[in-house]
């Protein structure tokens, strides 16, 4: 029951009292131990592996040279500048967009509100590393298509290029790439503090003789800081952790990022080296708990304003006049870049025996062909087994954990059940390639060796609760907080466990936020690209990583086929996605 | 089936060190009665319920339900396990459930479960005991707060429960509505014959439907004894004001005859008052009397009465009576008055009332 | 119910924990003919290379003319990241192939680890392998060789600017446009005819000419054919040959140096726990006997010093030359590799160097 001893005295009938306790919740007590150890035992690894020489199942002793040997190397601070760099910049662009974008959609007379709306969650579909590739087929600086378009047009003024303009193959490049993806996730953050916001502030400011735009950058912009800052917080650690675009467009031209540099130790160099690979990834894990903790303090600084919460009223809409329809085209251009170009340049390679930038004299090779070979491919059709199997099973298990553990925190007196909630947040600021390096770590060597699953789909299942249990406990935590207590005392009083009421009483109630999460977990389980890199063997790789072995291997027109077949997935699953978030925040669009 | 509960004690975490929420709570609720917690929120008296229920788990202190401890420092028998039905304050209806479901619930968590007919002729059974049957196929979102109401009480009633516990049943409901449903309340619960522990903060409630009832504050029982009792004999300038209006004054008990009676001396002269035993001559006392114990006249003679004289500040037209608001000296008095009285605001007048009816408590 | 629950928990995790340990292991026969019989039963062998589609169907068509009975499942796997990922699985005890190609850098790691079943007297099971293909340790059987060339995009490259040796790869006029890969194994490979020191030196002319620094060959050489860079500073035969197969039109073009450097491209080993053996061990044993190295020169991998040889003719033509690294020089190449990537200024090499 919910109720917990609260007495320093370890008397018999205390002791009794805890263990009656913990019988009657031996299934909740078993869920935390698992996350607990699912978390905990490979963070523990890493640190202890950054500490040792050698590979980590054959430890050549303690010492402190992988530390001194990874702080006197140019390329970590190089990384790390670069990293740092690239964050910043790209968080600038994203948040920029997605201010107009939010303000756009809630407080203007933009016409097609709902489809801007989809334009702009649509690009959560594409995976990372297929939206790089794609940009890598437009912007290569000799054959990218859109650099031929450019030089074309430049001719006509008299300027001959024999390459570029542009060149994705560099910190632009993946500027230009974060920049961009970034959009979709921060717009949904701040799109409802642009609707709560209480509009006589903004009333206020115009009466006294504001223009639009100084009532926008004066009244409005500054009321919303909390939550922009919020965001961009966010924004900006998401950007530290970006493996997919530095790795297929920054390793090439030679620019590493944290991640990458993780990759490149310990899978890429001749010989890797496990050691140093632990220090950058302790490292690169000190760091972003340290912006982690930066981000829960700019969040409880973000509660302290009141102006924007409360809801109910529709804000005032402000009359764009003859810029309505321009506005729209500026969602149409962001889903261009976004979506339509690369989904277009990667549908086009797939038609193609080999890469060629599209002409009329390519035409004529063009055929489904590539289609064909890859569905007579067994390995394929595994591959997209073990990806639909990874997909079911991690959104099932991160979400039923996530809603367990959230139960937990919100409704019982447990001690310690705010430490428990913290440490679920913690793996938000663990990169995914961290991630996978602590599992490896901890799957090679006792105890965790002996469950015999690494290289399985387990070990990657159990890799993408870790990265997604904060995302799912999050949400079962505010969704919780809204089912009203009584409903499920009144199932204890009626003579229902606590595991029986969860499941008939508060599991129904928030279905639709937990299918919500449900899908947002599949996408991303769908699309997963660095954890199964790490930890799945061949005979157990899932689609992304198979699109990327495609790539790498030099077999553009098969890279494409399977990332055109991912997107065409992936995009329904999105908007059904949209649909439950709509229930669930019962906003009107 | 009788509840005990003694030395009732809760504390909880604060956000500034450690609230008590009840210290030592002690009472008895015989078979079959209709026992009532009452109180002003936060006295703990919706904590006490749910200590009952096994929705909290007390810090120290033993209730015994029927024959069976069900909490005490070495046992805690969680809510599922005690012979208890009970009513939330929100009705806890569940929205993703039907009427019928919602009623059946209870039945289906008990072993050996019962065949699906019997579940149905119980779940109609209750249904009809609260008028609802008609209603059973209807989602529970779709129902009024009465109805919603009346199918919380057949859920806590349809596994025949021992005890019925009920948290401010009432008080979402319009004046109306919850002055018709208090007597179908009472009505139904005797008819079954069910030990019933009602928590409201309703006065009025308290009294009309109570065989007895346990007045709260700050985690204690203040006093507990019959409705009319608790009205006429309050024990404490709290209860008094709780339970009722009331108007007091400071005095001094000047001496004390046989006849229970005393003479207590005030600024405004001296009375004659009822007195609680133990307080002896000297003693700082209240003098309490309730509005309509006050009657008004223009001439003051009054054999075997007290009387004051006032001016009439305000009197205002309630339809069933006039509240009358009269300055005695610098002491404001109010007296309910039938609605014939002849009053005007500004008049000098005379305030009569009944020793017996003046009840007079230890000065706090 | 609630014991319901527990006893599948217990089942669940019983089921993951102890399944893969339960493989019993098979017996290997000690003769050729035991082998085969035994390998017939087992009726098919895992092995993983870098043999993509193609080439698979040229390689071992006529081991599974010789043996219908036995079915081939092959797996391509490539770069160091795959092997890495090979080794560690097979440390934590998952053997997916029963054969696998062991690169260079490994060799050491999977022996010293335990990983690899035998050693095997190669020579006596297979009388007509060649000496120089089989590893001291015995664990290892050469049937792949790589020789590394210069690839340039011939209607990018003048005629008179085609390299014709190594140092041309220094000339300004590159500057910028040409690919070198970063795994250093051209450079380690000319150390043997070179030495450290003229290595050295080379490997940091070559870093000044800001060269476009790639790992992997296929993505390097899809991009030198489709016009995006110039050249290749070497580069696979085999990985031309590879290319010209799938599309003999293409402008991608190879020039040999007067020192080609030769190694071992694919050493296959046994893995220990491997649930085939002996077809495995017949596979190998085939693919490193003539008729197989006759298969690999189908592919571009096959032996540069064979006379009559496709590669050994081509380069004679030219006036190259084949220097080959031996199997015992893996610690030497390693230790070369690591001071080419502290000159280049890669992640690893620098850093060890400085505390060691």
């Amino acid at each position: 029951m919910p109720a917990s001893t609260k007495t320093a005295a370890f008397t018999p009938s205390r002791v009794f009292g805890l263990w009656s306790q913990v019988r009657s919740n031996l299934f909740l007590v078993l869920v935390t131990a698992f996350l607990l150890l699912l978390i905990l035992v490979p963070l523990v690894r890493l640190i202890l592996s950054s500490f040792q020489l050698g590979h980590p199942a054959m430890p050549e002793g303690w010492t402190l040279q992988n530390y001194i040997a990874a702080y006197a190397l140019p390329t970590f601070y190089r990384a790390l500048g670069t990293t740092v760099v690239l964050s910043a910049v790209s968080t600038l662009i994203t948040l920029a967009i997605a201010i107009l974008f939010a303000w756009l959609v809630e407080r203007t007379d933009m016409p097609f509100r709902n489809l801007a709306w989809t334009l702009i969650l649509i690009p959560m579909a594409i995976p990372g590393v297929l939206f790089a590739l794609g940009w890598a087929l437009l912007l290569s600086p000799k054959t990218g298509t859109m650099n031929i378009v450019l030089r074309a047009a430049l001719e006509l003024f008299g300027v001959r290029l024999s390459e570029g303009p542009l060149n994705i193959y560099s910190l632009g490049g993946l500027i230009f790439l974060d920049g961009l993806r970034g959009v979709t996730t921060i717009f949904l953050m701040i799109v409802g503090a642009f609707r709560m916001m209480d509009p006589s502030l903004e009333e206020a400011a115009r009466v006294s003789r504001a223009s639009p735009a100084g009532t926008f950058f004066q009244v409005t912009l500054p009321v919303l800081l909390p939550a922009v800052l919020t965001a961009g917080m966010y924004e900006f650690v998401s950007s530290m952790e970006s493996f997919e675009a530095p790795l297929a467009v920054g390793l090439p031209a030679g620019i590493f990022v944290l991640s990458t540099l993780i990759y490149f130790t310990v899978r890429l160099q001749a010989p890797v080296d496990y050691g140093l690979g632990s220090v950058f990834g302790v490292t690169y894990m000190v760091l972003l708990l340290f912006l982690l903790w930066a981000y829960r303090r700019a969040v409880r600084y973000g509660e302290r304003y009141t102006t924007v919460t409360g809801k109910g009223y529709r804000p005032r809409v402000i009359a764009l006049g003859k810029w309505r329809y321009p506005a729209l085209g500026m969602f149409l251009i962001y889903f261009v870049l976004t979506v339509l170009a690369p989904f277009a340049i990667l549908f086009w390679a797939s038609l193609l025996p080999s890469y060629r930038p599209p002409s009329l004299e390519a035409l004529g090779v063009v055929s489904l062909r590539n289609y064909w070979e890859i569905f007579s491919r067994p390995h394929f059709l595994a591959v997209v087994g073990n990806t639909l199997v990874l997909m079911a099973i991690a959104a099932s298990a991160t979400m039923l954990l996530a809603f367990f553990v959230s139960w937990i925190v919100v409704r019982t007196k447990v001690r310690g059940r705010a430490l428990l909630d913290s440490l679920l947040f913690l793996p938000h600021s663990i990169p995914g390639i961290v991630v996978a390096l602590a599992m490896i770590m901890a799957y090679l060597t006792p105890p965790l060796s002996y469950l015999k699953i690494y290289g399985t789909l387990w070990i990657v299942t159990m890799g993408l609760i870790v990265t997604y249990i904060a995302f799912g406990t999050r949400l079962m935590n505010s969704s919780i907080i809204q089912i009203q207590k009584e409903l499920e005392e009144a199932a204890y009083v009626c003579g229902a466990t606590s595991t029986k009421t969860l499941l008939a009483i508060t599991l129904p109630l928030l279905f639709p936020a937990f299918a919500a999460g449900w899908i947002w977990v599949a996408v991303h389980a769908l699309r997963a690209f660095s954890i199964p890199l790490m930890l799945a063997s061949k005979r157990n790789e899932v689609f992304s990583v198979l699109m990327w072995q495609y790539w790498s291997d030099g077999d553009v027109a098969l890279a494409s086929t399977l990332g055109v077949l991912l997107m065409i997935t992936l995009i329904p699953l999105t908007l059904l996605m949209r649909r439950f978030i709509v229930q669930v925040s019962g906003q009107q669009s | 089936m009788r509840v005990k509960v003694s030395g009732l004690t809760k504390t909880f975490e604060a956000v500034d060190g450690l609230a008590h929420a009840l210290q030592g709570v002690d009472f008895e609720v015989q078979p079959s009665e209709f026992y009532t917690l009452l109180g002003p929120s936060g006295c703990g008296k919706s904590t006490t319920l749910r200590c009952i229920a096994g929705l909290e788990r007390p810090t120290s202190g033993e209730i015994i339900i029927g024959d069976r401890v069900v909490a005490s420092s070495s046992t805690f028998v969680p809510p599922n396990e005690r012979p208890i039905g009970m009513v939330f304050q929100s009705y806890a209806i569940w929205p993703h459930m039907t009427v019928f479901k919602n009623v059946a619930f209870p039945l289906k968590q008990a072993r050996p479960r019962p065949a699906a007919n019997e579940i149905k002729r119980r779940v109609t059974e209750a249904l009809a005991l609260v008028q609802m049957e008609h209603l059973a196929d209807r989602p529970a979102p779709y129902l009024s707060g009465g109805q919603q109401q009346r199918v919380a009480l057949a859920r806590a009633l349809v596994s025949k429960p021992q005890v019925l516990l009920l948290d401010e049943p009432l008080s979402n409901l319009d004046a109306k509505l919850r002055e018709e449903l208090r007597l179908e309340l009472k009505e139904l619960v005797r008819r079954l014959g069910i030990t019933t522990l009602y928590v409201t903060h309703d006065q009025i409630e308290a009294l009309a439907m109570s065989d007895r009832i346990a007045v709260m504050l700050n985690g204690k029982i203040l006093q507990e004894s019959t409705p009319k009792d608790l009205y006429l004999h309050p024990k404490s300038k709290f209860v008094a004001q709780f339970v009722g209006q009331v108007n007091f004054f400071e005095g001094t008990l000047a001496e004390e005859s046989a006849s229970g009676l005393a003479s207590i001396a005030t600024e405004h002269g001296k009375l004659s008052c009822l007195v609680t035993p133990g307080l002896a001559p000297g003693a700082k006392v209240w003098v309490t009397v309730r509005p309509e114990s006050i009657a008004l006249s223009r001439d003051g003679n009054r054999q075997e009465m007290n009387v004051f004289k006032g001016k009439i500040v305000k009197a205002i037209f309630l339809g069933d009576i006039i509240d009358c608001q009269i300055q005695v000296g610098k002491q404001p008095f109010r007296a309910k008055l039938p609605v014939t009285s002849d009053l005007a605001e500004g008049e000098e007048i005379y305030l009569h009332f009944n020793p017996k009816a003046c009840v007079v408590l230890q000065h706090d | 119910m609630k014991t319901f629950r527990l006893k599948v928990a217990v089942v669940f995790l019983g089921t993951i924990a102890f399944a893969p340990a339960a493989w019993p292991q098979a017996r290997i026969g000690k003769t050729l003919d035991e082998i085969v019989k035994l390998a017939e039963k087992e009726g098919k062998v895992r092995i993983a290379s870098a043999l993509d589609r193609d080439e698979e169907s040229l390689v071992f068509h006529g081991f599974q003319q010789k043996y219908p009975k036995i079915k081939i499942e092959s797996t391509r796997i490539t770069g160091s990241d795959s092997r890495e990922k090979l080794f560690t699985e097979a440390l934590a005890g998952l053997v997916e192939y029963d054969v696998t190609d062991v690169s260079s850098e490994v060799q050491e790691k999977f022996i010293k680890a335990g990983l690899l079943a035998g050693p095997f007297h190669w020579r006596a099971l297979f009388p007509n392998v060649d000496e120089k293909q089989v590893s001291p340790s015995g664990h290892l059987v050469a049937v792949g060789w790589s020789t590394h060339i210069i690839a340039y995009n011939s209607s990018l490259v003048p005629a008179e600017r085609v390299p014709k040796k190594w140092e041309d790869c220094l000339d300004p006029y590159w500057r910028g446009k040409f690919i070198v890969d970063t795994r250093p194994k051209t450079l380690t490979g000319l150390g043997v005819a070179w030495g450290e020191e003229r290595t050295l030196d080379f490997a940091a002319k070559l870093k000044n000419n800001q060269p476009v620094w790639k790992r992997g060959q296929t993505e390097a050489l899809t991009q030198v054919a489709a016009g995006e860079y110039a050249m290749i500073c070497g580069s696979y035969y085999q990985s031309l040959h590879r290319l010209k197969r799938r599309d003999p039109k293409t402008k991608l073009t190879i020039a040999f140096p007067p020192e080609v450097p030769a190694s071992v491209g694919e050493a296959l080993a046994i893995l220990k726990g491997a649930s085939n053996p002996n077809a495995a061990l017949l596979l190998t044993g085939w693919l490193a006997s003539p008729e197989g190295q006759k298969a690999y020169d189908k592919i571009g991998r096959g032996s540069p010093f064979v006379e009559g040889g496709e590669k050994w003719t081509l380069m004679r033509n030219v006036g190259a030359k084949a220097v080959l690294r031996q199997w015992e020089d893996n610690a030497a190449e390693e230790a070369l590799s690591k001071k080419i990537l502290a000159v280049w200024g890669l992640a690893g090499g620098a850093g060890r160097k400085a505390v060691q």
